[in-house]
């Protein structure tokens, strides 16, 4: 068997392995985590998304990512019409229109909007090899990203917004943009955001922003000044991590999580139920993990073949930094709640099969990275 | 681009992965390796929670034992939004309403209007409901999500509309009451949403009727939801009081006052309100205190809401029936004559002395009529109490003085409170010239400052439109011819209004006029008469009972003062007021064929030109070895006898177990 003595010689078994104990981490804290909540079994249909990104990440091994590149007009086209198609007959959750129904699951269309943008992106930089040097050349950067991330604002969804930025930037500074001019366009924009928010809390303009959009936006400077409404999340979030200690309180033993101090525990704020119940050991596990989860990224789009399958890759790696980066900051204040999950962690099927599709995408690229294959 | 390059970029990108998650690690470490004990400490009070066990509060009864007010569990229908999905809920408020038997709008009601810090508490739709809507509940459970039945224990009045001036009624208070009582007594232990003891003996022995709330230590959720319970500490229930009252006594008291009024209504329509009050003249001890128009201190338990407060209890009602009338003050007629008595003899006015009553008495060229136009003939001071001649008193008034009169009803504790253990006691006035010229002359003056103003805007307006200068010029005049005239006819009155006139002297003398005094002081006053001049402290509550059945405390009769009278004077004065049942006196005929010999003293008093007068009667029994002093009134009712001396009888005749004629007294609307 060829085939199968090159992929096996050939996988990141690191990788692999890595997402599997990451996975397992996210079910056995889903499965602390809502064992008040009545009704739901939420951590078996974890293990059941779980399976089925497995499926998925495998599917996604059969075809050469190269060809991902050829079809990548098509899959632009196709990604702005689905999020076209939310904005017309999304299903409200939150406050946020960003659920199309499919029968029996509701799926969230920009979870998978972020791998589009990824390999169209991809596709459209390693065209433009080298020719990223001067300002005028990002402009149509931006358009290509913008397009789609003005549906996903629209929502509104600024966390997933702002993971497009982050994948933005990642791949540009990989693929050949100029670090300074990155630098101060980002410089930049979080001097306009702050200002901009600033401002509007002043009354002196007035951005398109709901009210319980900026108070989350805002809370995490002084979660203490709304305890018990916008702050509210944060603080308790905090008390959950803190109060785990250095060990924590040992599994299913969290008060916080058990009582249901802490809201959304299965899902944005999982790893508050990790800080809580295992403390700063599990904490420094989990993101270790993810850790390793993003150096074998890195390391895969270096040894990737082509400068495609390198951008790709770190669209991906981009993506899952800043999910993690926001949802573990927003649980220790130090970032805003944007609301976006931790990647392969926390519940959710959408998220997961995206998830599991950019695992297999990175497995893909590594699979093939010799030039000569098959 | 270069391998090497990507490589580099690459590596650049590792080293900010790595900073980044160096970050969020510091982040998560620093909080818990420096505040662990802090948010730990957050985390317990989150989920820990003192929950009040309430005391048991204490019962109170009567003289005998009957229990007047104890507790009794009452069943509320509650429904938990939190276990009642969104979709669910317009379906299960209409089934609730059909079960319970209410318009479907007040179960909507009383959700919207749940205080927004109580909503994670279930919502109370019914409080106190009958066994028979729980049974109902109880069978309909599975139609009814999230809605349950909770025991509370809650205050309950046996009787209903029963002595409630005396016993007083729960309420529970405002935030605004609540703080400024928390203020008051910082260490007992209260809760918003405690019921205080707002009227009667609830209100002036809350501290003892209260207990000491225990406590359960309980984990909660975020929902305030109890979880795990944690340990407890029992409450300690309040005392008892044991009262003076009896309960009989004070049935025929509020039934004889509810009969009487209705009867005499017939011809003094607004013959409504009235009280009457019985009390030991050897202690002091109050045996019957009734007041109508009562109320039903249970409707107090649950909130009343403003339009019928307006209507059913309201201050401003013509006869508002929270007033305790025993506490309040009204002229006392000729039950004052007593008083003037009393003090003509220790100034040394003869027993035996005659007056001569032709029907009037002349002053400053003025005529005071008798209330009997043929007059009494000559009168000793027996037979001037026996047929209540105001001709005799006007005589012993213009002899003794105003000031000897207001002296001895001070003596006999008049024009103030008597200290009994009830709130909003009135003390009431004891005329004088020092208090005629406060009162009245910064009356007049608001009354003449107003005056003056409305005169000097009249004109103002007038001279503001004038048309030319002479105009104007001759309106100024006008306003100040006009301005001098006001100013003497001040001056005028001034001198007839502060300064103490002669016949304030005759007025005072029988009773009339500014003389301001409560049921209770009255009742009070004949008691030291009756009892040899000792005036004792009214008082309801004879012993505190703790909950393990031992004796707190035991209130022993009070002295309030002495009467500086000879025992010889007021026997004088008792036997007038013998005198006043017997044939020929004013209550003969209330009294007639009474067992007891009373010794009594009608009075009416005048209450202005349109109204009928107030009917009232003091007295004590039995004559000979007096042990009860009475005092009615019946407001608007008419004639003393007929109304509060029937009153009166029936009270007496109850205490003493003995059967009295219901006999019916002709109401003049004078004296009898």
């Amino acid at each position: 068997m060829f085939v199968e003595r090159k992929i096996l010689k050939n996988m990141d078994w690191t990788l692999l392995v890595t997402i599997l104990l990451i996975i397992s981490f996210g079910i056995i804290s889903i499965s602390s985590a809502i064992t008040v909540k009545s009704g739901v079994d939420y951590w078996e249909k974890q293990i059941l998304w779980a399976l089925v990104g497995l499926v998925v990440m495998v599917l996604v091994q059969i075809f050469h990512y190269e060809d991902l590149a050829k079809g990548a007009k098509i899959i632009y086209v196709l990604n702005v019409l689905m999020l076209a198609l939310v904005a017309i007959i999304g299903r409200e959750a939150k406050g946020a229109e960003s659920w199309i129904n499919l029968g029996p699951v509701a799926i969230q269309p920009s979870e998978f909007a972020k791998i589009f943008v990824i390999i169209t992106f991809a596709s459209y930089l390693s065209q433009k090899q080298g020719e990223l040097r001067k300002f005028r050349d990002l402009i149509p950067c931006f358009i290509h990203v913008g397009i789609p991330m003005i549906f996903i604002l629209a929502q509104p969804d600024l966390g997933t917004a702002l993971v497009f930025v982050a994948i933005m930037f990642g791949m540009l500074f990989v693929g050949g943009a100029r670090p300074l001019y990155l630098i101060l366009i980002i410089i930049f924009g979080l001097t306009m955001a702050i200002g901009g928010v600033y401002l509007h809390q002043n009354g002196v303009v007035s951005l398109p922003l709901k009210e319980h959009q900026l108070e989350r936006l805002t809370i995490f400077t002084n979660p203490e000044s709304d305890p018990r409404g916008a702050g509210y999340q944060v603080l308790q979030s905090q008390i959950a991590i803190g109060s785990g200690g250095i060990s924590g309180k040992g599994l299913y033993k969290g008060t916080q999580n058990k009582y249901d101090f802490l809201p959304e525990d299965h899902t944005d704020f999982i790893f508050s139920v990790i800080g809580e119940e295992l403390g700063f050991v599990g904490s420094t596990i989990v993101l270790g993990l993810m850790f390793i989860m993003l150096h074998r990224g890195i390391r895969i789009a270096a040894e990737a073949k082509d400068f495609f399958g390198t951008l790709v890759a770190t669209g991906i790696v981009s993506m899952f930094l800043f999910h993690i980066f926001e949802n573990v900051g927003m649980t220790v204040s130090l970032m805003p709640i944007t609301g976006i999950p931790l990647p392969l962690v926390s519940y959710g099927g959408s998220s997961m099969v995206t998830n599991m599709i950019s695992v297999g995408l990175l497995l893909n690229i590594y699979l093939r990275r010799q030039k000569i294959m098959f | 681009m270069e391998a090497k390059v990507i490589q580099r970029k690459l590596n650049i990108f590792t080293a900010i992965v790595f900073i980044l998650f160096l970050v969020l690690i510091g982040r998560v470490g620093y909080l818990q390796f420096f505040f662990a004990e802090k948010f730990n400490l957050e985390s317990m009070s989150n989920r820990l929670r003192m929950v009040a066990v309430p005391a048991a509060r204490g019962e109170i009864k009567d003289r005998n034992g009957n229990i007047l007010v104890k507790n009794k569990q009452a069943y509320n229908i509650s429904l938990s939004l939190i276990d009642l999905q969104k979709e669910d809920r317009p379906r299960v408020y209409q089934r609730l309403a059909e079960v319970v038997g209410i318009p479907v709008n007040e179960v909507e009601r009383a959700v919207y209007e749940q205080p927004v810090n109580q909503r994670h508490e279930p919502v109370i739709i019914l409080s106190d409901v009958s066994f028979d809507i729980v049974t109902r509940v109880e069978e309909h459970k599975n139609e009814l999500d999230g809605v349950s039945v909770d025991v509370e224990p809650i205050r309950y009045y046996p009787y209903g509309d029963f002595a409630p001036h005396v016993l007083g009624y729960l309420r529970q208070v405002g935030d605004e009451e609540y703080n400024a009582f928390k203020e008051k007594y910082p260490d007992e232990q209260y809760r918003p949403s405690d019921r205080f003891g707002r009227a009667g003996l609830e209100k002036t022995f809350e501290s003892e009727l209260h207990g000491l709330d225990g406590a359960r230590r309980i984990e909660i959720n975020s929902r305030g939801r109890a979880v795990r319970e944690l340990g407890i500490k029992d409450p300690t229930p309040g005392n008892d009081l044991l009262l003076t009252l009896d309960k009989d006594v004070q049935v025929a008291a509020e039934q004889a006052l509810v009969r009487t009024m209705e009867r005499v209504q017939k011809e003094f329509k607004n013959a409504k309100a009235g009280a009457v009050v019985l009390i030991d003249v050897r202690t002091g001890a109050i045996i019957a205190m009734a007041s109508k128009p009562g109320y039903d201190p249970n409707r107090f338990l649950k909130p009343i809401p403003a339009q019928e407060w307006n209507t059913n209890f309201s201050d401003n009602l013509p006869f508002p029936p929270l007033l305790n009338r025993n506490l309040q003050v009204y002229p006392p007629g000729s039950t004052f004559k007593m008083v003037t008595a009393v003090a003509a003899l220790e100034n040394g006015w003869h027993p035996e002395r005659e007056i001569r009553d032709p029907g009037y008495f002349m002053s400053g060229g003025r005529a005071f009529k008798c209330w009997n136009i043929r007059g009494h003939g000559t009168v000793d001071l027996e037979k001037s109490l026996q047929v209540s001649c105001n001709v005799f008193y006007f005589n012993v008034g213009r002899t003794i003085g105003h000031e000897k009169i207001a002296q001895y009803a001070r003596a006999f504790g008049l024009g103030e409170k008597t200290g009994v253990s009830l709130p909003s006691e009135m003390d009431g006035n004891v005329p004088d010239s020092k208090w005629k010229k406060e009162v009245n002359e910064s009356l007049l003056n608001n009354r003449y400052k107003r005056i003056y103003q409305q005169v000097e805007d009249e004109y103002a307006e007038k001279i503001n439109k004038a048309a030319n200068p002479e105009e104007k010029e001759k309106l100024v005049k006008e306003r100040d011819r006009k301005l001098a005239n006001k100013r003497e006819w001040y001056r005028i009155e001034y001198d007839f209004n502060t300064k103490w006139q002669h016949f304030d002297t005759l007025n005072m003398s029988i009773g009339q006029g500014n003389n301001l005094y409560s049921p209770l002081q009255l009742a009070n006053f004949t008691a030291a008469i009756a009892n040899g001049g000792t005036l004792w402290k009214p008082y309801l509550v004879d012993k505190i009972i703790g909950p393990d059945g031992g004796l707190v405390k035991e209130l022993k009769p009070e002295v309030l003062k002495k009467v500086p009278a000879s025992a010889n004077n007021l026997a004088l004065v008792r036997k007038g007021m013998l005198a006043v049942t017997q044939p020929g006196g004013t209550a003969a005929g209330i009294f007639a064929g009474f067992p007891i010999k009373v010794a009594g003293k009608t009075g009416t008093a005048q209450t202005g030109k349109d109204r009928d007068n107030h009917g009232l009667f003091v007295g004590f029994a039995p004559y000979d070895n007096p042990q009860v002093a009475v005092a009615a009134i019946v407001e608007y009712g008419g004639s003393g006898g007929a109304t509060a001396g029937v009153i009166s009888r029936e009270v007496l005749a109850a205490y003493f177990k003995v059967k009295t004629e219901q006999k019916e007294v002709v109401n003049r609307g004078m004296e009898e």
